[in-house]
């Protein structure tokens, strides 16, 4: 992740464009890589001497520059390879000179060599050797190529640039509950957004933190930064981030076309045999309707419901139905699925459960059964379609109460 | 729990995340008239406000008579063990304690460095018992303020920063992991110590003090800023300045009599000839640029510059004419014949870049304390110091603040910032008082250059206008 002044950008109108690098800047690629391979085995101030021999005009170009060293020397190592530490040389050399106060340099020098087993131009030559810019250059796996440098430094940029978020709005398919759990481990708050208008509107979710509220505050920008893999690694999103750049603020905005590599990998798609199943059973089915994993958070009250499934007509995508797959159990999963069945809202949701559980049958706590309760009417079974099954969830009787549900078939 | 009432109060409140927050039936209209930044969250559909200004809030529902519950997630029995006897403090040190406490123990002290803050700050701690965070800019400092608890406090002291994570009833902080991590323990402490407190006038750090409801704070430093948007800032975040004395004070009796010596020094002829060809470069370009627009910062005159060939070599004159002043022959005679002449004496040279500092360590063979150095190292280099087994050390950076080397008699400074604040705490190095010590400040500056405004405007602070000077 880049920092402040590594991030290059324009400003136009309130909104800010990422510099991004292209296929273009290969070549000065190329030579960057070439100088550093050439350096290998010199000490890095050499290395820095040839660099300032490449030539960046401005403001701009020398963030650039400083961009790709940065992303290159990623790969590299600097090493220190005398035969004594420099702490060790320092410490002689300094503690000779405060015993011989008036000898001159050169003879507490020979002093320390002869002490240390070195010359004594090794130690005038080694003393701060493990400073970074005295170090020798090691390349201990090959360069990434010119178009891996590129694709590291728009990420970093971008990253970097996410830093320094105040908010983050995101619109994703299918990779709810990863943005979700980021947002719980992070201490952050995620809100639901309605959703627009437009057709197959994807959901929306806007991530601040509770300081957010009194300043514009840069202190989640990191934790921010962090969701960039996991809103990436979709193949629909789009980013739209309020950043505060010294006094003022932008917004930027990240879509599939901005061609970002994630290094995130998406969840498991599917938690259980029984998921996978009907999955590839409702898929078999040809139907209008497409089917989503784990797509859409639901608003529960003070917290959200994320349905297994969500359903979508290919005409009507803006009248989702959702699918819930209440399988293998334990009480105390089953409490706090009922807990939060009975908070959501009126929405289109199917609840299909395992038959073997007998929820509305099973006795279970003082007060009710596990999902169907007491007084009656209070009970997710009441609220919501149910389809009972066992082992495997019937996608045709599925999807017959979705279209008795919406009336689009 | 702060104030346990009946089930059904319908006034609860609780710490979340660096705030108060409010129970999401909480009155509208009690919420309307309450003080304290009370707002509405629309995220989590109740109110809250930031945690700092919870005291406030608490004291209102209180004074009103407004039943209310607080839940806090500080752990049970979070509580120090008693202390020693607190420490033996001098009359201006007993003074600031008893404006402080006649402030409701909310508030700034400012005294010289030297001068005991830190001995001050642990008996505000003791005397009030309950648990206390004290939050610092260094690592170094973390080490330093618990070998200073341990002296009257006899329970565990946490450090958390520098890649630990302990937590305790007395805790000592880098302000990067409570800027990272305070929202978590926000609630836990009764007093919040703000070490170097001008620190958090602004920027990020301003933060920390917000994420705390602790109602006691108190904010140390040698110098305050004189900015009146960052003094109403930090009054917000820890109290009033209550307390205040300067050096000129304090010089003599309880810290070291001083002297401030300016001494100015001529480049040499080839030298002059080539500084003044780079500044006349800058000055060509600049001087036009400002005329033009009198109200442009230094970072628009960058961008304006480095879009032109001549702009770029103003630049780079500026840069050139800078290291020619770095460390050029004069200032190494000079600093030569100083160390001679103080031998005898413990002395910090000061520079005003890295490479500077290691270019005189490596020609006088004195150790180099900078930011490259490690922390064992610099540690170990500071006890050689003190015991008496390196004359001299020179630094850029890291020993302006902070580090305690009550040895010190002598300061020779070659470079650095115009800031005042920046030599203040240079001059405060070597105020540590001992019998027989008389402090003296040698400051290098180049006659004739852009140095000798820089000198000027450092020394501009009162402390040195009233101090003796060559």
């Amino acid at each position: 992740m880049f920092s402040g002044p590594l991030l290059r950008y324009k400003l136009a109108g309130g909104r800010l464009e990422p510099c991004y690098l292209d296929e273009r800047y290969a070549p000065l690629i190329r030579d960057l890589l070439l100088a550093y391979e050439s350096a290998a085995g010199q000490p890095y101030h050499r290395l820095e001497e040839r660099l300032g021999l490449f030539p960046a005009f401005n403001l701009q170009e020398r963030r650039l520059f400083r961009g790709l060293r940065k992303v290159i020397e990623e790969s590299l190592c600097l090493q220190y390879s005398g035969k004594v530490a420099p702490r060790r040389i320092r410490e002689t050399v300094f503690r000779l000179a405060g015993e011989n106060p008036g000898l001159p340099a050169e003879e507490i020098f020979t002093l320390a060599a002869a002490a240390l087993g070195l010359g004594s131009g090794e130690v005038c030559d080694q003393l701060y050797g493990d400073l970074a810019r005295n170090r020798r250059v090691e390349i201990p796996s090959p360069l990434p190529s010119p178009g891996e440098v590129v694709s590291r430094y728009n990420f970093r940029l971008l990253q970097g640039l996410l830093g320094r978020c105040v908010r983050l709005q995101v619109s994703t398919e299918g990779n709810a509950r990863a943005i979700y759990q980021l947002a719980k481990l992070h201490g952050l708050l995620l809100e639901l957004r309605e959703a627009s208008a437009a057709p197959a509107a994807p959901l929306r979710l806007e991530i601040t933190g509770p300081l957010a509220l009194f300043r514009s505050t840069l202190r989640y920008g990191r934790a921010l930064a962090r969701f960039l893999p996991a809103c990436c690694a979709g193949t629909s999103y789009r980013i739209q981030a309020v950043l505060r750049l010294k006094d003022r603020q932008a917004v930027l905005e990240v879509t599939p076309q901005d061609r970002l590599l994630s290094s995130h990998r998406l969840p498991r798609l599917f938690d259980s045999r029984v998921e996978k199943r009907f999955f590839e059973d409702f898929l078999r089915l040809g139907s209008p309707w497409s089917i989503l994993r784990e797509a859409d958070l639901l608003p529960a009250g003070r917290t959200v419901f994320i349905p297994d499934f969500t359903l979508r007509h290919r005409e009507r995508p803006d009248r989702p139905v959702h699918l819930e797959i209440i399988g293998f159990w334990t009480r105390d999963y089953l409490a706090r699925k009922r807990q939060l069945l009975r908070q959501l809202p009126p929405v289109p949701l199917i609840l299909c459960i395992d038959r073997s559980l007998r929820l509305d049958e099973a006795p279970a706590e003082p007060g009710g059964s596990l999902l169907g309760g007491s007084p009656p009417g209070d009970s997710p079974l009441d609220r919501f379609p149910v389809i009972h099954f066992t082992g495997r969830v019937p996608a045709e009787e599925a999807l017959k109460k979705v279209v008795a549900m919406t009336n689009f078939s | 729990m702060e104030n346990s009432g009946p089930p059904s109060i319908p006034c609860t409140f609780f710490f979340d995340r660096g705030s108060v927050a409010a129970d999401p039936d909480l009155d509208r209209e009690l919420a309307r008239k309450a003080p304290g930044g009370l707002r509405w969250d629309p995220r989590t559909r109740q109110f809250r406000l930031p945690a700092h200004r919870w005291r406030e809030l608490k004291g209102w529902l209180e004074g009103r008579g407004v039943p209310f519950r607080y839940f806090s997630g500080r752990p049970a029995g979070f509580r120090p063990e008693p202390g020693r006897a607190p420490p033996l403090l001098r009359p201006y040190q007993r003074a600031a304690l008893e404006a402080w406490a006649a402030r409701g123990c909310r508030g700034s002290i400012e005294l010289p460095t030297g001068s005991g803050k830190t001995r001050l700050a642990i008996a505000c701690l003791l005397a009030l018992g309950g648990p206390a965070l004290i939050v610092v800019p260094t690592c170094h400092l973390l080490a330093q303020w618990k070998a200073a608890l341990e002296e009257f406090y006899p329970g565990p002291i946490a450090v958390f920063g520098d890649g630990r994570r302990d937590l305790q009833p007395v805790t000592v902080m880098t302000f990067d992991s409570a800027y990272l991590h305070l929202d978590r323990f926000g609630d836990h402490f009764d007093l919040l110590i703000a070490d170097e407190a001008h620190h958090l006038a602004g920027g990020d750090f301003q933060e920390i003090p917000m994420m705390a409801t602790a109602p006691y704070r108190l904010g140390l430093s040698a110098t305050f800023p004189a900015e009146a948007e960052e003094r109403a800032r930090l009054e917000e975040l820890l109290g009033s300045i209550c307390y205040s004395i300067s050096i000129s004070r304090l010089a003599g009796s309880w810290l070291a009599p001083f002297e401030v010596k300016v001494l100015p020094l001529r480049l040499a002829g080839n030298e002059q000839a080539e500084h003044d060809r780079q500044r006349a470069l800058f000055l060509g370009f600049y001087l036009p640029f400002m005329r033009e627009y009198p109200r442009a910062r230094w970072e628009d005159f960058v961008r304006a510059a480095s879009r032109t060939v001549s702009g770029r070599e103003a630049l780079a004159g500026l840069r050139r004419s800078r290291s020619l002043l770095a460390f050029p022959r004069a200032k190494l005679e000079a600093l030569d014949c100083l160390l001679e002449q103080h031998a005898a004496e413990p002395t910090l040279v000061f520079t005003g870049s890295n490479q500077t500092a290691y270019e005189i360590s490596r020609r006088f063979l004195i150790p180099a304390i900078t930011c490259e150095i490690g922390r064992a190292e610099r540690q170990e280099i500071l006890q050689r110091f003190e015991g008496g087994r390196y004359r001299a050390v020179v630094s850029a950076k890291v020993l302006n603040e902070g580090m305690d080397v009550p040895s010190a008699s002598c300061a020779i400074v070659v470079g650095g910032t115009s800031s005042p604040r920046e030599h203040i705490q240079r001059l405060g190095r070597i105020l540590r008082p001992r019998p027989e010590k008389r402090a003296v400040l040698y400051e290098l500056v180049i006659l004739a250059t852009s140095e000798w405004a820089a000198s000027e405007k450092r020394n501009r602070a009162d402390v040195f206008r009233s101090a003796p000077s060559l």
